[in-house]
């Protein structure tokens, strides 16, 4: 099977005022179609940093180099006008914190409409049509009243979970998706979660989930590569990074999540013999 | 802090340069080629010359020698507005942001009747009330102003009021003096310095306003709008003696609004050079 | 040691309907717990729960509408604040021997005996893992688990009996969660310290503390052991234990649907 997305040494300098500074020291990857890659690291790991700079998101200070290649083509090096045209419609890309990621001036309907009119040729009876399909896929109730309202209506997990089927609905090859629960609560979380694994199961999208919290990945990655300081820790299986992290950090990763979890399990398995 | 200020190289230059004319001002006497006072109506509108620099004016004055003791009026009158102005409205917004309730209600309502009236006209009305002369320039700008100045300084008190570090220091009970002089008043040092380098900007182009009308420094002493004032007569016969004082209020005014720009940047504690 | 009894807090609204109308949006209703000493209470709410204004009130930050918070001996107990965001929590001018300094001026000025600051500044220092080196640096110079540290150093410093934590860790990296939350585990069985500890990480208050409250839109929903969570009655509580997602045990397909494996 070839893989939608295949990176090699992907390399991102950052330079301002004559320093330069590698913040992503060459990392590799690769994601098949069907199948979730989960990235996991700390705030400063370079998670996001590396998706962005394959995707053109970076500024001018960067120069990333490297090879990323995507249906044949290798995205770094092409222009940004070209980049352009791939997001949104053959990768797409769901961001952290949904409440910034609508223009707050503007209802809902008037932002997915804007999608469709740059990536489809869909008449505007059409997109009505496909965005009530679409909210409804993503068990948003009364669908009509919602496409009314601003986004500053609406709660954080419901304006994700807008993105996320705004992104599916166009069918990409590839979703990106970076830390899209850090800004939402638990419960919210858990109800994002299974729609992300509803699509996995459903389409044949490949999907990179980035993320800080190992519990998040563990709920839908196949493969994980872990992130420390811009360099590839580990990469595996969820279960071979979980049972047998081979890097000093990924160990302290792991081993502090399992004593929160042991922690956990075991307040739940007392049943309050005893007396304070 | 100092270091930081050091390194921006305009704030240095300007610091340097507005302190060589501030010298310049107090050693006036040594620096001026001639009297500024001694007139020689026979030698009126001179060209440039080795005795007289910049030529003479209508009344045969050194314009340069006016021009440099025309610093002191100009420049330390407008310090001493300044003090003055961003003194009273720092004290009272700063009790106005941090105490709010009664005290900030009495300070505002009081703020917003000195906003209320036109400033310019208030300042005139002051001096034609009080008298013609310099010293009720300075009250009545400071009467004016400092209003203005209160309400802003009250918005960033009350910024930086419920930031985390003031919260701590409440809730574990540090003191209402350890907070206001060691937590606000710091934090609202930089935006403070940008709003008095404005201000003196403000206040020398007041004054000489005011003495460009007759109503500030009185004739003959020199000082740069009374100046002008002299000059626009003479406007289309003798130019320099209106350009000399006119390009040096711009050029003080200018470096005073870029001082602030540099002292605001240096005195903000995450800016790093790199 | 700390009992807050039946706190009603309410906010002016900022939209009245009529002109100067007095609207009011309630933000805690009839909220009453009791923390005894030594206890390390967590109380567990999600953003518009009303926590952080609870965690107010406790410190007397803001006064409820309704209701009260008493003290033992029914003298305010010595508190030290621990707040979220860690940028805003340290004067930014201030060196972490200035910031961990007001606390001891706090404390000298309570118990009234002068102290070698040096010496209090370099034992607390210690006690938070951390060491001289950092004594003259400022806030931007350290990174986030540094800087909650020395929050708790300055907390410690004024010598609590109670010491609250507004979602203290919650900003911080997952695995600096854990050693932080490891840390205060250890200075309270030294110092014999009472924790009240606001979250909104279920997870976090299993591993920490040894009660917790349950609050939801405003109102203490579940107040029990953390030994006996699994016997929460309340819908919102039994929601919240079933959305803990568990990592391991073959997790790769499967999809966590329902409370515990």
């Amino acid at each position: 099977m070839e893989p939608v997305l295949d990176v090699n040494n992907l390399v991102v300098d950052h330079c301002r005022k004559k320093q330069r500074q590698t913040i992503i020291k060459g990392i590799d990857f690769k994601v098949f179609p069907g199948q979730c890659l989960g990235i996991l690291g700390e705030s400063g790991s370079g998670k996001s940093m590396s998706l962005k700079a394959v995707m053109g998101l970076l500024g001018t200070d960067f120069s990333v180099t490297g090879e990323a290649f995507f249906g044949g083509e290798n995205l770094i090096g092409k222009t940004r006008e070209q980049l352009r045209q791939i997001r949104g419609k053959r990768v797409a890309m769901i961001l952290q914190n949904p409440m910034t990621c609508f223009d707050p001036l503007y209802r809902i309907e008037a932002q997915l409409s804007e999608t469709y009119r740059e990536h489809t040729k869909l008449t505007k009876k059409e997109i009505y049509e496909k965005s009530m399909a679409v909210l409804t896929a993503m068990q948003i109730k009364n669908p009509e009243e919602v496409v009314k309202k601003y986004p500053h209506q609406l709660s954080g997990g419901m304006l994700q979970r807008i993105m996320i089927g705004l992104a599916m609905s166009m069918e990409p090859d590839l979703l990106i998706a970076d830390e899209p629960t850090t800004a939402i609560d638990a419960i919210t979380q858990f109800e994002i979660m299974k729609e992300f694994t509803r699509i996995k199961k459903e389409s044949n999208t490949a999907m990179i989930f980035i993320s800080h919290d190992l519990g998040v990945i563990s709920a839908i990655s196949d493969e994980v590569l872990v992130l420390n300081k811009g360099k590839m820790a580990d990469q595996g299986t969820f279960r071979q990074i979980y049972e047998q992290p081979k890097d000093p950090y990924t160990r302290l990763l792991v081993e502090k999540k399992k004593a929160v979890m042991d922690q956990y399990q075991r307040a739940l398995k007392r049943k309050g013999m005893r007396k304070e | 802090m100092w270091r930081r200020f050091l390194k921006n190289k305009m704030a240095v230059i300007m610091m340097a340069f507005l302190a060589t004319i501030a010298l310049a001002g107090v050693f006036a006497p040594i620096l001026a080629p001639n009297d500024p006072y001694a007139n020689n109506i026979l030698n009126k509108f001179a060209g440039f010359s080795l005795q007289y620099p910049l030529g003479t004016d209508q009344l045969g004055r050194c314009i340069l020698s006016r021009m440099i003791y025309g610093i002191r009026p100009t420049l330390f009158l407008s310090l001493l507005t300044m003090t003055g102005t961003i003194g009273l409205g720092c004290i009272l917004g700063l009790l106005a942001g941090y105490f709010r309730g009664p005290v900030e209600e009495i300070i505002m309502r009081a703020v917003d009747v000195m906003m209320s009236f036109p400033s310019q006209i208030m300042v005139f009305a002051v001096v034609a009330l009080l008298g013609v002369d310099v010293r009720n320039v300075i009250l009545a700008n400071v009467l004016i102003k400092w209003a203005w100045y209160a309400r802003m300084i009250r918005t960033n008190v009350m910024k930086y009021r419920d930031k985390n570090f003031v919260l701590f220091s409440r809730c574990v009970g540090s003191g209402e003096p350890f907070i206001l002089f060691r937590h606000l008043l710091p934090s609202i040092a930089s935006e403070m310095a940008v709003l008095a380098t404005l201000d003196i900007g403000w206040a020398i182009l007041n004054i000489s306003t005011l003495s460009f009308l007759g109503l500030g420094v009185q004739a003959p002493i020199p000082e740069w709008g009374a100046m002008l004032n002299e000059a626009k007569n003479v406007m289309t016969t003798n130019p320099v003696q209106m350009i000399a004082p006119g390009l040096a209020i711009v050029i003080v005014v200018a470096a005073f609004n870029l001082l602030g720009d540099a002292l605001r940047d240096a005195l903000d504690p995450k800016e790093v050079e790199v | 040691m700390i009992k807050a009894e039946h706190i009603d807090v309410s906010f002016k609204k900022e939209n009245q309907t009529t002109l100067f109308g007095r609207e009011r949006h309630q933000v805690l209703f009839d909220v009453s717990f009791e923390v005894k000493k030594g206890q390390c209470l967590g109380i567990l709410g999600e953003s518009g729960s009303g926590k952080s204004t609870l965690g107010r009130v406790l410190c007397g930050l803001l006064k409820p509408d309704k209701g009260i918070v008493r003290f033992e001996g029914d003298k305010k107990a010595v508190m030290g604040v621990v707040f979220q965001d860690y940028s805003t929590s340290a004067n930014p001018r201030f060196t972490v021997k200035s910031l961990i300094g007001e606390g001891l001026m706090v404390m000298e000025k309570r118990e009234k005996k002068a102290l070698n600051r040096m010496e209090e500044t370099n034992r607390l220092l210690k006690l938070v893992g951390l060491d001289e080196s950092y004594l003259h640096r400022l806030p931007h110079e350290l990174s986030g688990g540094q800087l909650q540290r020395v929050c708790i150093a300055r907390a410690l410093a004024v010598n609590p009996e109670v010491i609250l934590f507004d979602e203290a860790i919650s900003s911080l990296d997952a695995h600096t969660q854990v050693q932080i939350m490891d840390l205060l585990k250890v200075i309270q069985k030294e110092k014999g310290l009472t924790y009240i500890f606001i979250t909104h990480d279920l997870t976090s208050v299993t591993y920490l503390c040894s009660h917790v409250l349950f609050l939801y839109k405003g109102k203490a929903v579940e107040v029990r052991e953390t030994d006996t969570i699994s016997e929460v009655s309340h819908p919102y509580a039994e929601k919240l234990l079933g959305a803990i997602l568990n990592v391991g045990d073959g997790n790769e397909t499967k999809v966590p649907d329902q409370a515990v494996s």
